[in-house]
């Protein structure tokens, strides 16, 4: 296990080497969420509650999942991967002893914990300042949601790192990576909309996939609006997904090393 | 008992038939016809434990595959590997913990950071114990003269630098053999000669077992004791660089610089092999013919100025077996 942990750590420090690149994310974020939040303000005139969401609770619920959408654009792993296949970088990977899913995960964690502390941290600090947003209801919550966070993590994770085992099989992964990340995680994560506010036939759909554990989870978990049995079944629903896509991810890259060491790379 | 056994090893692959234009192009996604390349054909070898051989081919003879079933990462379509008892694509993970393997193309340490943290990441990895780590870290980097780079971020050394420090990164944790995939690829004459004494020294001092691809014969002819030459997937020669001299190398050179252009150059037992002004090539078999007597016609009818001979170049003698095949 300790071997892993190295590699979270040097992957975090790694990251210290591009500063001028997080700086410019920060900004860019902190900007679009601007946006966002001055939207909601605008939508809600005249209005005080929608869906069980009052004004200070659409906000909190933008300013928590847009901090948690940072994972989603700075994650990498599909490219990560993509690139490792297309350089033959994989095979030096491959001649190591060591579990390549699991290496995958604590190189993402290191880079993740840098993003988390060095630019969601401070962005929400900043939102939650100058809106006057609210805490989860309780200290048990808070822990809660950091469960939840990471669970989610680790399910935006197995995704990715799916769509870049798909590159021992296809040129090209990129249209793939659109397609799910930008569109059915964007979609279906509730990044953009609380799913409360989606109409029936979209939430029908939404309940079906594993985005809406990514984003949606745990944000609801910190405002309050998943509680009790709701937010145990939540947390049951986020381990099923960690199960399945993580085994999905290990049946695919055997499959894809199969195929290497079978036909070469 | 040998290191590396490998029995009748063979490797073939499908490589698939596309056919040209549209009516080609879909015919091709519902039945594919495919060729079989045999890459590696009917190869058989042996190490001992301590040997330090090279394995050279052309591009695309058969060398990469070979090295790719030993370490474990290809399956071989039929015949025999036994390398430290393990048969390397069943017992990959255990075999990768006794191997060492450099790629002079890529590398194994971590491009934005220092070196010496993709050593730490090494000593995690293998799960080499503090006191070992130190000793071999201190004997390498004394060694191959790595102390001024250490904390220099992988991605600004130089060509010859980062060989240097990827060499010491596959041999981190003892591995009893190093597989080294054309180790001098790109380096200038000084860092080539320093990765090929390196070589020798580990060799000699710790016992370890190379093999080593490459193109330039001079790595074969300064560092190996063997050499095993592929083509085609077939092993066309295995045995010692001055057998193979011996056994090849009976044609001399002897280059002449003569007074003046003369039209016509009459020599008995000589192939004019090439002419530039004043200069000539002349090659002759030493079994036929010996030196002193072709100069000694030479000196008879023509005006000599100066004149060298030359050894046959390993890498005449391999371009002739690649040419002719073996007699």
């Amino acid at each position: 296990m300790k071997k892993y942990l190295t590699f979270t750590l040097k992957a975090f420090q790694r990251t210290l080497t591009y500063r001028f690149e997080l700086w410019m994310e920060l900004f860019i974020n902190v900007l679009f969420m601007l946006v966002y939040v001055y939207l909601w303000k605008a939508l809600y005139t005249g209005r005080t509650s929608v869906e069980g969401y009052d004004l200070n609770g659409i906000l909190t619920y933008i300013v928590v999942s847009q901090t948690l959408l940072t994972f989603t654009f700075t994650l990498r792993i599909s490219r990560i991967i993509e690139e490792k296949v297309r350089t033959g970088e994989v095979v030096t990977d491959l001649m190591k002893p060591i579990d390549f899913q699991l290496m995958t995960l604590a190189t993402a964690a290191g880079t993740s914990s840098h993003t988390a502390l060095f630019n969601m941290l401070p962005k929400f600090l900043l939102f939650y300042g100058a809106f006057g947003l609210s805490l989860p209801p309780s200290p048990l919550t808070v822990f809660l949601f950091f469960i939840s966070v990471v669970l989610g993590y680790i399910i935006l994770f197995s995704i990715e790192f799916i769509i870049g085992i798909f590159a021992f099989w296809l040129v090209e992964i990129r249209g793939l990576y659109a397609f799910v990340i930008w569109g059915l995680a964007m979609l279906f994560s509730g990044y953009f909309l609380p799913l409360e506010f989606y109409p029936d036939f979209l939430a029908k759909i939404a309940v079906v996939l594993p985005f809406r554990a990514i984003i949606y989870f745990p944000t609801a978990i910190y405002t309050g609006q998943l509680i009790g049995e709701s937010l145990v079944t939540a947390l049951l629903i986020q381990l099923t997904w960690v199960a399945v896509l993580v085994g999905i991810g290990r049946l695919a890259y055997r499959a894809a090393f199969r195929k290497l060491v079978i036909q070469g790379g | 008992m040998p290191i590396i056994t490998v029995e009748h090893l063979s490797k073939h692959f499908k490589v698939y038939r596309r056919r040209t234009g549209f009516w080609g192009n879909l015919s091709s996604t519902v039945s594919r016809k495919h060729d079989i390349i045999k890459a590696v054909d009917d190869v058989n070898f042996s190490l001992e434990r301590g040997e330090l051989v090279g394995y050279i081919g052309a591009n695309g003879a058969g060398k990469s595959t070979t090295i790719k079933m030993l370490t474990g990462i290809l399956v071989p379509t039929s015949g025999h590997i036994d390398v430290m008892g393990l048969t390397p694509y069943r017992q990959r993970k255990e075999n990768t913990r006794r191997i060492g393997v450099v790629f002079g193309q890529r590398t194994q340490l971590w491009w934005d950071l220092p070196v010496i943290d993709s050593f730490e990441l090494l000593k995690h990895i293998y799960e080499i114990p503090q006191n070992l780590y130190k000793q071999n870290l201190e004997f390498f980097s004394e060694m191959l003269q790595l102390q001024p780079f250490l904390s220099t971020p992988v991605r600004r050394l130089s060509l010859g630098q980062r060989m240097r420090c990827d060499l010491t990164a596959a041999l981190l944790h003892n591995p009893e053999i190093l597989y080294l995939d054309e180790p001098t690829i790109g380096l200038d004459v000084v860092a080539k000669e320093q990765v090929r004494q390196f070589l020798r020294q580990v060799n000699a001092e710790r016992q370890v077992t190379v093999i080593l691809t490459t193109h330039d014969l001079n790595d074969v002819e300064k560092v190996c004791q063997r050499l095993i030459i592929i083509d085609n997937g077939k092993i066309i020669y295995d045995g010692g660089i001055d057998d193979l001299k011996k056994r090849y190398g009976k044609t001399r050179m002897l280059i002449v610089d003569l007074a003046q252009a003369y039209s016509d150059i009459q020599l008995e037992g000589v192939d004019l092999t090439r002419r530039d002004g004043n200069r000539i090539w002349l090659a002759f078999d030493r079994d036929t013919i010996s030196a002193s007597e072709v100069i000694a016609q030479l000196t008879a009818r023509y005006e000599i100025q100066d004149l060298t001979i030359s050894e046959p170049e390993i890498e005449e003698i391999v371009r002739r077996i690649y040419e002719l095949g073996v007699h």
